[in-house]
């Protein structure tokens, strides 16, 4: 379980996070939603232990950023270092064996090859693949369907859900909202860095309504409406 | 556009990054550039006061400067920009502007073998980037701790064949000093594989408190760099065995440099080193005593720094 109390964060003058309060239990898959610059991406490095902040995240493990894999929006990869080789980093920097990589390489990616000449999708597969041969209790996948191809989005959806089946902790962030109806538990809508809503999953038809309503507005009619008519 | 104005406007460009850099680290642009022309004539009157193999150093040192200036990242983006004869400029023009100072300090001492072999590499690596960015990986020993040797050994692999070509001339024409020089070159090398602190991602992954995970940086760092050094420390003492004490206290000597190398990329982390404490370290490789009061003091601080992410 983690647990934030009064998480607030700024830069400078710049207030970026408001009184945010959270629990996140094992065995459970949550959302983070909200715009460009709402603070998802503040939030989760706050929880990462990566950037500093007011008020408390408390957690059984301890310390919480060894048990914590993190799949960044753009992770970055060495030049001249093989898929292969980026995994053997990943896992020695967590004390664990690499084993048999090819066994473990579900979405078949060329780990051989140098991963900075990966595809999007494939460079994704690989950050992804890392944290999972981790040890992890905690998940935080930052835009983990992103350029990711149809079949591997299927795929990584039924990880999520067997993550969640084995008690790990799992927390989303994504602009594709199907995605997090397929796995998540509950939705935190983030708006202007606060927490304005704690949705549950009987609810996130209603949450995906108001959002389109708020995101579409008129903005549609604004752009298209003079030009086509 | 010609081409000209487009090299024109690119190299003002890189002029306003420079200034803006120097700008960051806290000092007037004016003062940057006197600092620069300063270390750099004073370096020089050390070195040659010091060393009769100055000039070799100098070699040395501007073909770690040159590759210091060879990301892949940035000759790929130039590579995808820019039409094919403007990339071309680019590069020859970037890879010997950084070198041109250390070209003519070359030629004003006559010392033209070790100026051809900086300006042939300058030019070398302006028209290999094809191969640079070669798409088959090298085989190395490196692969079961893949970090810093494992990237620097791809990324410095010509320089390293030519080094070992300097200790085969070394050894055909019974030059034991050549050879001698190509170890220490060899460990210079190894220097420059931690010139730029990594992304905060990369320390934070750790499971390791700082104080450990900086002694497990410094040990890779030895049992690499002896990996490397190996086979060119073992032949120079099976054709000089009179000469193994020198090949030791190169050995020994390059450790304790690239432990200093290794701790002084934590100095000022995430940031690179602030330009006093390059100025300490530079100082300290002139006088190497200086390094017992460094490696401790380096080491405090790096595990200061290092404690804001690995506590």
């Amino acid at each position: 379980m983690i647990t934030v109390k009064h998480v607030n964060k700024s830069y400078g003058n710049h207030q970026v996070l408001y009184d945010i309060q959270a629990a996140f239990e094992p065995g459970r898959v949550y959302g983070i939603v909200g715009e460009n610059g709402a603070g998802k991406t503040t939030l989760f490095k706050c929880l990462l232990g990566l950037e500093a902040y007011e008020g408390q995240v408390e957690s059984k493990w301890q310390p919480l950023k060894d048990h914590l894999g993190w799949l960044p929006t753009e992770s970055y990869f060495f030049p001249y270092m093989t898929g292969r080789e980026y995994l053997q980093l990943v896992c020695n920097a967590r004390k664990t064996g690499l084993g048999d990589a090819t066994e473990k390489n579900i979405f078949d990616l060329p780990l051989d090859e140098f991963a900075v000449h990966y595809s999007t999708g494939m460079k994704k597969k690989l950050a992804l693949l890392g944290i999972l041969l981790q040890p992890n209790e905690v998940f935080i996948l930052d835009e983990p369907f992103n350029g990711v191809d149809i079949q591997s989005n299927i795929l990584i959806t039924e990880i999520i859900l067997r993550l969640r089946s084995m008690g790990k902790t799992v927390l989303i962030s994504s602009h594709i909202f199907s995605t997090l109806r397929d796995t998540c538990d509950e939705i935190l809508l983030l708006q202007q860095g606060r927490i304005t809503q704690k949705v549950a999953k009987a609810d996130f038809d209603q949450l995906e309504r108001e959002m389109k309503d708020v995101s579409i507005g008129n903005r549609v009619d604004r752009l298209l409406g003079g030009v086509h008519e | 556009m010609s081409d000209n104005q487009i090299l024109e406007h690119y190299f003002r460009l890189q002029k306003r990054l420079l200034e803006r850099w120097i700008t960051d680290i806290g000092l007037p642009v004016w003062a940057g550039y006197l600092l620069a022309v300063a270390a750099f004539i004073l370096g020089n009157l050390i070195l040659f006061y010091k060393t009769d193999l100055a000039p070799y150093l100098l070699m040395l040192l501007g073909g770690l400067v040159l590759l210091s200036f060879n990301q892949p990242d940035k000759i790929n983006f130039l590579q995808a920009v820019y039409p094919a004869p403007v990339f071309r400029k680019i590069r020859l023009l970037e890879c010997l502007a950084p070198t041109l100072p250390f070209l003519l300090v070359l030629g004003w001492v006559q010392a033209f073998l070790p100026l051809l072999l900086l300006a042939g590499f300058a030019v070398l690596l302006a028209y290999t980037s094809g191969l640079r960015v070669s798409r088959i990986p090298l085989p190395t020993p490196f692969g079961r701790r893949p970090f810093e040797f494992l990237v620097g050994f791809r990324n410095t692999f010509i320089w390293l064949l030519a080094v070992h070509g300097l200790l085969a001339i070394g050894l055909i024409t019974g030059n034991v000093n050549l050879g001698l020089f190509a170890l220490m070159l060899v460990f210079a090398t190894t220097l420059s594989y931690y010139g730029q602190p990594e992304d905060r991602y990369w320390v934070w992954l750790h499971n390791d408190r700082a104080e450990a995970f900086l002694w497990l940086k410094v040990k890779t760092a030895w049992r690499h760099s002896l990996m490397l050094a190996a086979p060119c420390a073992l032949i120079l003492i099976g054709f000089y065995p009179a000469y193994w004490y020198i090949v030791l206290a190169i050995v020994v000597i390059g450790l304790v440099y690239l432990s200093c190398f290794v701790l002084g990329k934590y100095l000022n982390y995430p940031q690179q080193m602030t330009v006093a404490q390059s100025i300490v370290l530079g100082v300290g490789l002139f006088m190497p005593l200086l390094l017992f009061w460094l490696l401790p003091f380096f080491y405090r601080k790096s595990v200061l720094k290092l404690k804001a992410i690995l506590s």
